[in-house]
């Protein structure tokens, strides 16, 4: 059974220029200890999405079911009970300014009628798993960004919630924050179990840490899979224009213009100077956006080579078993 | 006047007023703050929408405000009467002042409880926070450093107010004011009144300000 299930959900807003539909007959799946990424521009309905699986926005057509229940026919009461097992982070964090970091992981506890000796134990617990166990006592304005996210976080998982919902919760952070926040989503979703459904517009946040991603585009899903397999062949236009690099790369009369994406072969591995030693082709060097992650090679890189040596190029890399296409 | 006689008269005058001021503002926030706060959540955008009730009060809220205060005063003296048993005194002007400054100041916790970041109130909606929690736990707590302004202003508007009412024998500084400065043509008696509401506004709004300065956490 799906922790998360999205049946066809639609959800129009009725406003004064008329009907807006925000989303389309939308059906997902997310099982437990997914890192599910929801990606789309902005505008294209994925915050309306994440509010509609904790019903903060009630779907127009469809339902959701939650751990095998369905949402709509939660008394108003236990959708607000239903709602303790379900973390949000946001983009602006949302803190309440006038409490401390403690109190603010207190907030859900008191909510849901922990005691308060109780209540500040787990905060504190909390605190240390976010990396802020000094900053117990700070109000939101001391803190930074990174730090309020982070705060933010441990009030999301004082409930012991089964999943946590991100509405573009890096988007307000620099790139090493976003990182150390990502790598603390994942810890925490490895730790505590914790299923992570992360809705952004970037996609090196699905590429750093989800397993699962649905592309989403006018308000339809137009593709979901596992994110290798999206990564490396992208079919709907808008995960095409996500994914493949920007400026668009003019092929060369005679030549032919290769993807190759890597996803589990060696860092250590020369790719590139072994294609052009052993097939002898004079291999171009068009794009490339490679790193390393723990000693495997992830990434994509995009290269010419002449017409006439495609047959002895799609050999080498059949037999060392990457991932490429010829394209563009 | 004999100066001793004088002192007396004005240190009663300034209790008077200090004494309709306060109990008036205390009276008006038992009725304004929660006609500001169910004005607030039933608001289209609110926590709780609820159109019938939201218009119903704010018209109640806009009739009442548009009526000139000194209007005000003399039209309810009959309801003054029914509750004090007279309509002369510092008590009865307790009556009206807290009727024009009731829907003042629920205008006034309307427009602080707005200034709660609707991202915070969806945080506490995410978390399975009821209505009920919302309203104390976010937002009484999170406008509180607003709420203290605006009762620093409302304080001190009652307090004009009050001295009004000593046209009609309302009592207090603004009687005195009134009888010695405008009627007995002391101008000394009436420069000296001022001066002592002068002081008074001051202190208030002194307090007031010092008050959110440390209460309000976002400054630090």
């Amino acid at each position: 059974m799906p922790l998360v299930k999205i049946q066809d959900l639609s959800k129009t807003f009725h406003t004064a220029n008329g009907d807006v539909q925000a989303l389309k007959n939308i059906n997902l799946s997310i099982e437990q200890g997914d890192i599910f990424g929801i990606i789309g521009l902005s505008g294209a309905g994925k915050s309306t999405l994440v509010r509609c699986i904790n019903f903060l926005e009630i779907p127009t057509e469809g339902t959701v079911f939650f751990e095998g229940k369905d949402l709509t026919e939660l008394t108003h009461k236990e959708l607000l009970k239903a709602r303790q097992s379900m973390g949000m982070i946001f983009q602006g964090f949302n803190l309440l300014e006038q409490r401390t970091a403690i109190r603010n992981i207190c907030f859900p506890l008191e909510i849901a009628g922990v005691s308060k000796r109780d209540a500040e134990k787990r905060a504190r617990e909390l605190l240390k798993i976010v990396g802020l166990e000094d900053r117990e006592k700070s109000y939101p304005s001391q803190l930074s960004g990174g730090q309020k996210q982070r705060v933010a976080i441990a009030r999301a998982l004082a409930t012991n919630p089964k999943v946590l919902l991100c509405d573009e919760a890096t988007s307000a952070l620099d790139p090493n924050t976003t990182r150390s926040i990502l790598a603390l989503l994942k810890e925490i979703n490895e730790t505590m179990g914790v299923t992570v459904i992360i809705i952004t517009h970037e996609m090196s946040v699905i590429e750093q840490i989800c397993n699962r991603v649905a592309v989403i585009d006018k308000s339809r899903i137009v593709e979901e899979g596992s994110v290798k397999d999206i990564f490396a062949n992208p079919k709907s236009d808008m995960a095409k224009q996500l994914i493949l690099p920007k400026n668009a790369i003019h092929s060369l009369d005679n030549f032919k213009t290769v993807r190759l994406v890597f996803d589990g072969l060696s860092s250590y591995e020369p790719v590139i100077a072994n294609l052009i030693m052993e097939c002898n082709v004079p291999a171009n060097i068009m794009y490339a956006n490679t790193k390393d992650v723990n000693g495997v090679a992830a990434g994509e890189m995009i290269i010419q080579v002449p017409d006439t040596a495609m047959d002895k190029v799609s050999a080498y890399f059949d037999r060392i078993g990457i991932k490429y296409k010829e394209e563009i | 006047m004999e100066i001793a006689k004088l002192a007396d008269l004005l240190v009663r005058g300034t209790g008077e007023t200090l004494y309709m001021t306060l109990v008036s503002t205390l009276i008006a926030y038992i009725i304004g703050l929660p006609t500001g706060i169910i004005l607030n959540i039933t608001d289209k955008e609110g926590i709780c929408p609820n159109k019938g009730v939201n218009v119903v009060l704010g018209v109640i809220v806009n009739i009442i405000r548009s009526i000139p205060f000194i209007i005000l005063l003399v039209a309810i003296i009959p309801v003054t009467r029914f509750i004090v048993g007279t309509s002369i005194g510092s008590t009865a002007t307790i009556v009206p002042l807290t009727a024009a400054a009731g829907p003042f100041v629920a205008r006034m916790v309307e427009s602080s409880i707005k200034e709660v970041d609707a991202g915070v109130i969806e945080a506490a909606q995410s978390m399975g926070a009821s209505p009920i929690q919302i309203i104390f736990k976010v937002l009484i707590p999170e406008a509180k450093p607003s709420l203290i302004v605006g009762s620093t202003i409302a304080v001190t508007t009652i307090l004009g107010y009050s001295t009004m009412a000593g046209f009609v024998g309302g009592g207090g500084l603004g009687s005195i004011a009134i009888n010695y400065g405008y009627y007995r043509y002391q101008t000394d008696i009436m420069m000296v009144t001022v001066v002592l509401l002068v002081i008074v506004v001051q202190l208030f709004q002194e307090v007031g300000m010092r008050i959110t300065r440390k209460t309000d956490k976002r400054i630090n």
